[in-house]
């Protein structure tokens, strides 16, 4: 995980700033949780790395989207990528990602973040969110184009595993769900994550 | 023949009434040779007449400040992502502009559909949800606030350390400091973000998401805008502090930006043509 400890590396860097002492504790809490770390994450991984073989190689099936001025197009490609993976993945199941297992790491590690030091200015960026109709959270489910996206605390970033630039974590209600940034459908989710 | 007359009279009264805003605009940028020029504008995607009586005073000014670009904020978009969105909210309003060659580079919001924004080319994003340009002497970032995750930031740090540009400006749609009532600054990136630009000298901030304009007295060296109001309004929810060095809520506005050497110079401009902050910084260079 290089990423991750190049940041912790810089944090610790950063460490002379108050304004920044106690998210830098949170990354310096002990690990109690990560015993299976390594394994959890690497199971993780290669359920995303699948996800994003199949996405690809539906996305391969359609013509390749281009920049484009032409918004309709852009939407058309969307919609036609959505039609897809939302199809290919007709039997998907909550939990074929968000396993058992992982599911109660992903717990572990948001539970730790909101005990931490951090925890108050992390449960801000939480609570920081815009009045807008119920998000219906299910497997294969659209995120509503026309919601506003809750800002995914970066300090849980941080301890998460990296995803790649096609999916996202979000936080829907107490939920967090797995998001497909192309397509926006709901990959999977881990149900009452939030306390 | 009188009749022609008074209708004549009336049609010039009525030009000369409609015309007024735009005619209040008053110019005080300095206007130097070869500087960098933009302006910056957040939260405006929202296809109402507030927000193309700001993209009809941003075309006006550009007649005596010919802007080359323009920074968005975030919230380009609200309510939707169809081909009727962009069209209403994008390309009308800013129709005069787009013809005259203005090239807008966005930042995402949390209003906005990251997917469908960043292929969209005249947003000029090249399918990056964060990315950097130059212009001049000066190296711009346009930040996702909505997922700063590990690879943005690193991404972030070896951009802003490999820039020889004298100036480095971010933006993105999260306000690290905010004197608003609605939302209020966001601590955590400002926990993240703001040691990262103090240690590799980033000068100037622009952000949105707050429906106010506000400019703040320089935090830790660097000074911060808020300018999300180009097309949303929360009158009234400016709640001044001993951090605001200026700030505007009664109606829509959008900045101008000059730099020219180690000067930048802004000015702040309503809806309806009013001046309502204006300034000039004068920053270290960083070596």
């Amino acid at each position: 995980m290089p990423i991750r400890i190049f940041f912790w590396s810089l944090l610790i860097a950063l460490g002379t700033v108050p304004a920044n002492q106690s998210v830098m504790a949170a990354q310096s809490t002990p690990p109690s949780i990560l015993r299976d770390d390594a394994r959890i994450t690497k199971e993780f991984q290669d359920r995303v790395k699948a996800y994003i073989q199949l996405q690809k190689q539906l996305e391969h099936m359609l013509p390749a989207l281009k920049q484009s001025r032409d918004e309709s197009e852009i939407h058309e490609h969307q919609l036609a990528l959505r039609r897809l993976v939302s199809d290919a993945r007709r039997h998907a199941h909550r939990g074929d990602i968000f396993t058992k297992d992982i599911s109660r790491y992903y717990r572990a590690v948001i539970a730790e973040v909101l005990r931490s030091p951090a925890a108050s200015i992390v449960q801000r960026t939480i609570d920081e969110k815009e009045p807008s109709k119920p998000i219906a959270v299910s497997v294969n489910g659209v995120f509503p184009d026309d919601a506003p996206v809750q800002t995914t605390p970066p300090t849980l970033l941080m301890r998460l595993p990296v995803l790649p630039m096609e999916l996202s974590y979000r936080f829907v209600g107490r939920d967090l769900v797995l998001l497909d940034n192309k397509t926006n459908l709901i990959v999977d989710f881990i149900p009452d994550v939030l306390p | 023949m009188r009749d022609y007359r008074r209708q004549f009279c009336s049609a010039l009264l009525l030009i000369v009434l409609f015309s007024l805003p735009l005619s209040t605009q008053q110019l005080v940028l300095p206007l130097h040779s070869g500087s960098v020029r933009f302006a910056a504008i957040g939260d405006m995607g929202t296809g109402t007449q507030r927000q193309y009586d700001v993209a009809a005073q941003m075309a006006a000014i550009r007649k005596q400040f010919p802007f080359e670009f323009v920074i968005t904020l975030g919230d380009n978009i609200y309510g939707g992502n169809s081909p009727l969105d962009y069209k209403k909210k994008f390309e009308l309003p800013y129709n005069a502009l787009l013809e005259g060659g203005v090239k807008f580079f966005a930042a995402l919001g949390n209003h906005d559909d990251a997917a469908t924004q960043k292929a969209y080319k005249p947003f000029n994003m090249n399918g990056d949800q964060y990315y950097t340009y130059r212009k001049g002497n000066v190296q711009f970032f346009a930040l996702d606030s909505n997922y700063m995750d590990p690879k943005e930031i690193a991404w972030l740090t070896k951009n802003l350390q490999s820039t020889n540009a004298d100036w480095k400006i971010c933006y993105f749609h999260h306000p690290l400091y905010s004197s608003a009532k609605f939302h209020g600054p966001s601590l955590e990136l400002r926990a993240i973000l703001e040691p990262l630009f103090m240690t590799n000298h980033v000068q100037v901030v622009f952000t949105g998401h707050e429906h106010v304009y506000e400019r703040l007295k320089p935090q830790n060296g660097i000074q911060y805008f808020i300018e999300g109001a180009a097309g949303e309004l929360r009158r009234g929810d400016l709640k001044k502090t001993t951090q605001t060095a200026a700030g505007y809520d009664e109606d829509q506005s959008f900045i101008l930006v000059e730099i020219s050497g180690d000067e930048l110079d802004f000015q702040t401009i309503s809806r309806t043509g009013k001046t309502v902050d204006y300034g000039s910084i004068q920053i270290q260079k960083n070596k």
